[in-house]
């Protein structure tokens, strides 16, 4: 049986709002194995913030709500926890690492303390040690001229920097899961593949497992182990990253293939995935993705499609038409026009 | 950081000096005599009014009157008060010290009533607590100083006798005995102020605990006390210390009020009765020195902001 360090079964945070009730994360459920990448998939409100969020306990609360599942971190229910026990956790067991470098770190505080702060926190050491070891991972992350840089404010560094000192502020008690949502989106191209080789060197040298938030699937072909496409609040597929690549079967996991620009073929126009994820208020009863899915028939309008596992289990998909490798064909990919209207 | 001090003290040259030249002009430009005010009914005559503006420099053009002012004025003398016939500059001496306690004690019981209402009520939003402080706020905000003062002195003075109700005992007296004198007054002047803080606080904290940092901070194991007072009331802090700052003028400007009210001896109540006796030389001191007060305290507060906010210091 698999080590696994993390088991999300069937979680549902619901957030309040005036316009009636968001299932932001509705009924998802997945693994991850000790030292393994996770990457979790989809566009902006599909569900994945919230996903590492609930997973940290840290979904405000007025709105949001987590109503169901659980939340397995080492043989133990998160969800159980008290507020005192999660936060011995958080920064400690499980860390986090945010989009934003440049509004996630506290604008007046030294970077040092703020690094100081995580390991005093969890760690039975005085201020001085403390410091030394925030020194230790700058150097860690390679921040040049660690000493100096501890004095320094964040508005003193550049955003790929930024995004080091968060690294090292989120592995500084040698978590063994670090989540990180969408650690690249914000740098420049050349930045991110830093940050990428970094992250990787940080998961070979602490062994730590990583759940990977993010909208591209250039990051998690360079990261992750397997990957989940989430869709408005559920899960579409799951598979490992070389099966995405290959053979993906859900529509949605081909449209957002198709609108990676790629350099190894030539492409008059990138495929779009037509319209937007639906308003939570006028989500069709049946599949979510129908209104936009080239392969939508009645059935889906009507009936959401669970997610039905095959490969031995291996892999996963929720759609009634899902692609077969064999049958993939010109109008599958993409090159032929987009025909969503025809079910409806 | 240095540079940045220099800078800013350096404009508020300019800046006294404008207000000087204001001061000076309202004052002189006024309609109304003081000359008719200092002679007796009987000397009153052309004659004698003319030989009194001689000798007080009054027949001179205005600007040669405002460059021996400001020469004077510069050697610390800034006239004799025509009603008391002393140095003004001693006058206010004399009083401003009771000013600045009530106006310090004021701060303090709004700082002291504001911020820990304020930064609680955001992090209980929405609650119960969140709704009374915003409606103290609101009270605080809305109820005229003056008949507060009224409200008081009839509750705590007259009806329970807690609390003195006038006057400020001499400097002979204990600390301890002025503070209870202070009490009502600095409870009146402050209400206001505490009210307009209390909805800043409130504001700010809401804004930087929504901030991405505070999430940083939580996901970091910080508890929701640390993340409070750690990380959010800094960053909160710049904009109240702002408005703490031009609210300071109001609780001057207050000062006048709430002295005549509890009969406090101070640099109001003398503003006041130099108002009533057209006493030019002492309105043009009281108002110079709360004027110069309320410059003081900007630039104490704009001093604060770099050590506060590491941001400024290298823009």
């Amino acid at each position: 049986m698999a080590d696994n360090l993390l088991e999300v079964k069937d979680l549902r945070t619901y957030f309040r709002t005036e316009e009636g009730v968001v299932k932001a994360v509705d009924g998802i459920s997945f693994n991850l194995e000790r030292g393994k990448t996770l990457g979790i998939v989809g566009e902006s409100g599909c569900g994945k913030s919230v996903t590492s969020l609930s997973i940290m306990r840290l979904i405000p609360n007025p709105p949001g709500k987590i109503v169901s599942g659980s939340i397995v971190f080492e043989g133990k229910d998160l969800l159980t926890k008290t507020e005192k026990q999660m936060r011995g956790i958080r920064g400690n067991d499980i860390s986090m690492i945010f989009q934003e470098p440049m509004t996630s770190l506290n604008p007046i505080m030294k970077v040092g303390t703020q690094i100081s702060e995580a390991i005093l926190l969890h760690q039975k050491i005085g201020t001085t040690d403390a410091k030394k070891k925030a020194i230790e991972m700058l150097t860690r992350v390679g921040i040049p001229m660690p000493e100096k840089r501890m004095d320094s404010y964040p508005h003193q560094l550049s955003g790929g920097m930024r995004q080091r000192v968060m690294i090292a502020m989120a592995l500084s008690c040698n978590s063994k899961l670090l989540i990180a949502d969408e650690p690249t989106t914000a740098l420049d191209v050349t930045i991110q593949a830093q940050i990428i080789d970094l992250m990787k060197k940080m998961r070979s040298e602490f062994g730590t497992s990583i759940i990977l938030i993010t909208h591209d699937l250039g990051v998690v072909s360079g990261l992750a182990d397997d990957v989940v496409v989430m869709y408005a609040g559920k899960i579409v597929e799951k598979a490992a990253v070389r099966d995405i690549f290959k053979d993906a079967r859900h529509p949605y996991t081909i449209g957002l293939l198709q609108s990676i620009p790629r350099i190894d073929q030539e492409v008059e126009r990138l495929q779009a995935i037509e319209g937007v994820v639906p308003n939570q208020q006028e989500m069709p009863p049946g599949c979510a993705f129908y209104p936009r899915c080239v392969r939508a028939t009645e059935r889906c309008r009507t009936e959401a499609p669970p997610l039905e596992s095959f490969d031995a289990g291996k892999r996963a998909v929720a759609c009634w038409n899902a692609v077969k490798r064999e049958a993939i064909t010109m109008s599958d990919t993409g090159n032929a026009p987009m025909d969503g209207g025809k079910a409806k | 950081m240095g540079k940045y001090l220099a800078r800013r003290i350096l404009t508020t040259i300019p800046v006294l000096v404008g207000i000087s030249f204001i001061v000076f002009a309202l004052v002189s430009f006024a309609p109304g005599d003081s000359i008719s005010l200092m002679l007796s009914n009987e000397t009153v005559n052309v004659e004698n009014v003319a030989k009194l503006k001689a000798e007080l420099g009054l027949d001179r053009p205005w600007y040669v009157q405002y460059v021996s002012y400001i020469g004077k004025l510069v050697k610390g003398d800034m006239g004799r008060s025509v009603q008391f016939n002393r140095p003004v500059a001693e006058m206010i001496g004399e009083k401003i010290g009771n000013t600045f306690k009530l106006t310090i004690f004021s701060c303090l019981v709004s700082l002291c009533i504001a911020i820990p209402l304020g930064v609680l009520a955001a992090a209980r939003r929405r609650s119960i607590f969140d709704y009374s402080a915003t409606a103290i706020a609101l009270v605080g905000v809305s109820m005229p100083s003056f008949y507060l003062g009224l409200l008081l002195i009839l509750f705590f003075g007259l009806r329970m006798g807690w609390l003195p109700i006038r006057g400020l005992p001499t400097y002979d007296s204990t600390f301890l005995k002025q503070i209870r004198y202070l009490i009502l007054p600095s409870i009146t002047l402050g209400s206001s102020m505490a009210g307009i803080l209390t909805r800043l606080t409130r504001a700010t904290m809401i804004e930087a605990l929504g901030q991405d940092f505070a999430r940083t901070a939580r996901a970091k194991g910080q508890s929701e006390m640390g993340v409070l007072f750690k990380h959010a009331f800094p960053n909160a802090f710049l904009p109240i210390l702002t408005t703490f700052g031009m609210q300071f003028g109001s609780l001057l400007g207050g000062a006048v009020i709430i002295e005549t009210i509890f009969s406090l001896p101070g640099l109001g109540m003398l503003a006041m009765n130099a108002v009533k006796f057209r006493d030019l030389p002492l309105i043009q001191g009281t108002v110079l020195v709360f004027a110069i007060c309320f410059v003081a305290v900007m630039l104490i507060v704009d001093i604060l902001y770099v050590f506060i906010d590491p941001r400024i210091r290298y823009d």
